[in-house]
């Protein structure tokens, strides 16, 4: 690029383009959603696994295998940081969404005793609200159906009993974590 | 009365590189390099420029072993790229 002078026309054109330059450069922010989304379905079908063919007193603690995500995230939040050569205002606050969520994960499934483990709609309310912020900060509409998706398999999970319940997660999550996951994955392919 | 463009803004590198880091947090000299297609010492020497004018900061420091500049915009900045969109507005307004 040349010092040259400009027009008036060139100049707008150029701050144009530059601003849109910065705004399509998307994060690998994918891999939360494949860590998360994998996790939660695991955890869901052991939980129905233990339910149905074992006499386990609390298959319940089959969520704690949601552990595992928290240092996966943390581990890759910690990588993604180092490694990335530009900041966004829309990076911090996408960082914030998913900080805010995971403390309130580990909240619910440190305390689920006192809620006789009924954690499967709550989980799911809590998917859907920072799946659906993700898409809003991000512009990207499946990430904004994935929350709505969610927020739908909350509502049937609370009309249905325990062991459903968990497959309508299982489902939900597919759908509504994993496939916007993966599509955003395969647009970040793209982009690079 | 006729407003003039700010001379230090008016010019192809310097002006892609304020609306670089207008729209962004914090961005590295790699990455303002890729995007503007400068030249290595053609950047510096208008990030300097931009610096000494107080519009934006240059954060100097290490990434591991390696040497990293990163460059971030200044309230001065921003306010210096505001009216330089309002006066190149006012030009457009008056030829309309």
């Amino acid at each position: 690029m040349e010092n040259k002078n400009l027009s008036d026309k060139e100049s707008l054109e150029l701050i144009t383009e530059m601003i849109n330059t910065a705004k399509g450069n998307i994060q690998n922010s994918y891999i939360y959603f494949l860590i998360w989304g994998w996790l939660v379905i695991l955890a869901c079908l052991l939980n129905y696994g233990l339910l149905k063919f074992t006499d386990m007193e609390h298959p319940e603690l089959a969520w704690s295998i949601l552990i595992i995500g928290f240092f996966l995230s943390g581990w890759y939040g910690y990588k993604l940081g180092k490694s990335s050569q530009v900041k966004t205002y829309s990076d911090r606050i996408y960082g914030q969404i998913w900080f805010a969520f995971i403390i309130s994960y580990f909240i619910l499934l440190f305390f689920m005793k006192n809620i006789n483990y009924n954690i499967n709609p709550l989980i799911l309310i809590m998917a859907g609200g920072s799946t659906y912020l993700s898409g809003i900060t991000i512009k990207f509409r499946p990430l904004i159906y994935g929350g709505i998706v969610l927020w739908i398999s909350a509502i049937i999970s609370f009309m249905l009993p325990g062991d459903l319940q968990l497959l309508t997660s299982a489902g939900g999550i597919l759908l509504g974590y994993l496939v916007p996951g993966y599509i955003l994955k395969y647009k970040n392919g793209k982009n690079v | 009365m006729f407003k003039t463009l700010d001379p230090l803004l008016h010019s192809q590198l310097r002006l892609s590189i304020m609306s670089l880091l207008v729209s962004v947090e914090q961005a590295d000299f790699v990455f303002i390099k890729e995007k503007t297609e400068a030249t290595a010492g053609n950047l510096s020497v208008q990030l300097d420029k931009l610096s000494n004018a107080g519009y934006i900061e240059i954060i100097k420091g290490y990434r591991g072993k390696k040497p990293h500049t990163s460059c971030r915009i200044t309230k001065n900045g921003i306010e210096a790229f505001e009216n330089y969109v309002n006066v190149l507005k006012s030009y457009i307004n008056i030829k309309k």
